[in-house]
């Protein structure tokens, strides 16, 4: 206990002789300093306006990006068939069928001749009673069409004939190049015809279509070996350690596909003789042996 | 602290006559450098004047200005690369004995004596046993508060605090003995 006690009494002693020595004061340059920038610092006090801009910044920026993107996307929507529609005046006239496309004023008389015919034909069913017993709500729906055409009536009567008229150019032709066919099919908006604009839609892509065929064709000379290959106009052939592409010279290189093109659809053509590849690799490939001519079908 | 950040400055003012001094030892002892200890004070009272909002006034000041000071500390130590010398050799810190003038009472040359050596023995002490001495006989923190400020257990500053005492005693008794 008295160990404790002088222990605690020796500790006390420590920090009194500490207290003393230690004495030291930081120079008054420092203290200046440092109350200058206390006092400066309170004055510039930041102003309501930057307080008010910090504290609406983000909602603002997350507001003005939603309605961005809401703005975008309905412009993007707006937009697409107008570029569509923008071609130049002669391809539109050239995608135009050669059956030439119905006015308003045709294409109302059509209607109503058919729905003359419709309400002719109704007009024998009625005499057939028991027919039209067993289909009441077929009736119905004819004698409304015949009583009266509505004026929607006759508008979707005119996007009817306009889209019909509008398939026409879209049909396979022997003439049409097979690119501009693969192009259109592949265009996704023909996966909605339903839609509200669909025959505009379809005359754009017969103009598209007709853009596509008169079109200048790239050279073979610039196209790439892959592509080459794969063309139906075009001869891959090995020139100085290399290859190159030439336009078909002969009956037997036209329509021969160097990359799928087989020996009998060769020698199936008039003096054509098949020339396997040899040790022929295609650019995307990696092969043991490369540089050597590919696949050919040439006279003899 | 609390009215400084509401714009009095005197408020800042009377905390900053109250605790500069202590707050200055407190790195002096550490650096063992005075211009470094000025430095290491100058930002730890600016940062105190920038985190003037950020104050919680459920911690006491004293705690909140050495919790700063003690990460600056850390932060120099680290950036400096500097290595805190532990003195293990006894035989560097004997005092050479101060010369006696003749206006000079003999307690007074003793007074002096003594607190030139408590002061080299502090600075012998090894790091952590030096800040815990100091946070408590500087800023007057109990141990709790040194605990939360240096990130360690209550009964590891108590045994800290220990050691720092004990071997400040015997570098007093052995010096006063040899004398």
């Amino acid at each position: 206990m008295n160990e404790h006690n002088d222990t605690t009494n020796s500790d006390d002693d420590i920090s009194k002789l500490y207290a003393q020595a230690s004495t030291e004061q930081p120079p008054l340059h420092i203290d200046d300093a440092i109350l200058a920038a206390a006092q400066t610092l309170i004055k510039d006090k930041p102003s309501a306006t930057i307080a008010f801009s910090r504290r609406w910044a983000v909602p603002v920026s997350i507001a003005a990006v939603i309605i961005m993107s809401v703005s975008l996307v309905t412009l993007i929507q707006h937009e697409i068939p107008e570029e569509l529609t923008s071609l130049p005046e002669s391809v539109l006239s050239q995608a135009a069928p050669k059956k030439p496309a119905l006015t308003n004023s045709e294409a109302k008389e059509s209607l109503l001749a058919r729905m003359r015919e419709d309400s002719a034909a109704i007009a024998l069913k009625d005499k057939q009673p028991i027919a039209l017993a067993r289909k009441p709500a077929a009736s119905k729906r004819s004698e409304k069409i015949v009583s009266s055409p509505s004026p929607k009536t006759l508008v979707a009567a005119e996007e009817e004939i306009a889209f019909t008229e509008s398939l026409a150019p879209l049909e396979p032709q022997a003439d049409t190049p097979q690119v501009a066919s693969v192009d259109i099919s592949a265009t996704p908006r023909k996966e909605k015809p339903k839609r509200k604009f669909a025959p505009r839609q379809m005359e754009n892509k017969a103009a598209m279509a007709a853009f596509m065929a008169t079109a200048p064709t790239p050279s073979c000379e610039s196209l790439p070996i892959s592509d080459c290959l794969v063309s139906l106009q075009c001869t891959l052939t090995t020139k100085d350690k290399g290859y190159i592409c030439r336009k078909a010279r002969n009956h037997c290189e036209q329509d021969f596909s160097q990359k799928t093109g087989t020996a009998e659809q060769c020698t199936t053509k008039p003096n054509c003789q098949f020339i396997p590849g040899k040790c022929f690799c295609p650019p995307d490939v990696i092969c043991v042996c490369g540089g050597g001519p590919p696949r050919m079908c040439v006279p003899g | 602290m609390g009215n400084y950040a509401k714009g009095d400055t005197e408020a800042f003012n009377a905390l900053y006559t109250r605790n500069k001094a202590a707050l200055y030892r407190y790195f002096l002892r550490q650096t063992q450098f005075s211009n470094q200890a000025e430095e290491l004070s100058q930002d730890v009272w600016t940062k105190v004047i920038s985190a003037r909002k950020n104050y919680r006034s459920s911690a006491k000041f004293t705690t909140f200005l050495y919790q700063i000071a003690h990460n600056h500390l850390i932060d120099h130590i680290r950036k400096q690369s500097v290595r805190i010398v532990e003195v293990q050799d006894t035989s560097t810190t004997e005092l050479d004995p101060p010369v006696r003038t003749k206006e000079q009472p003999e307690n007074e040359l003793e007074s002096q004596q003594g607190q030139a050596l408590i002061l080299n023995l502090v600075k012998q002490l090894p790091q952590a046993q030096r800040e815990v001495f100091i946070l408590k006989e500087e800023a007057g923190l109990d141990l709790h508060d040194i605990a939360s400020i240096t990130a360690t257990g209550v009964e590891t500053v108590k045994s800290r605090l220990r050691y720092a005492l004990a071997k400040l005693r015997e570098g007093l008794v052995e010096t006063y003995e040899r004398t």
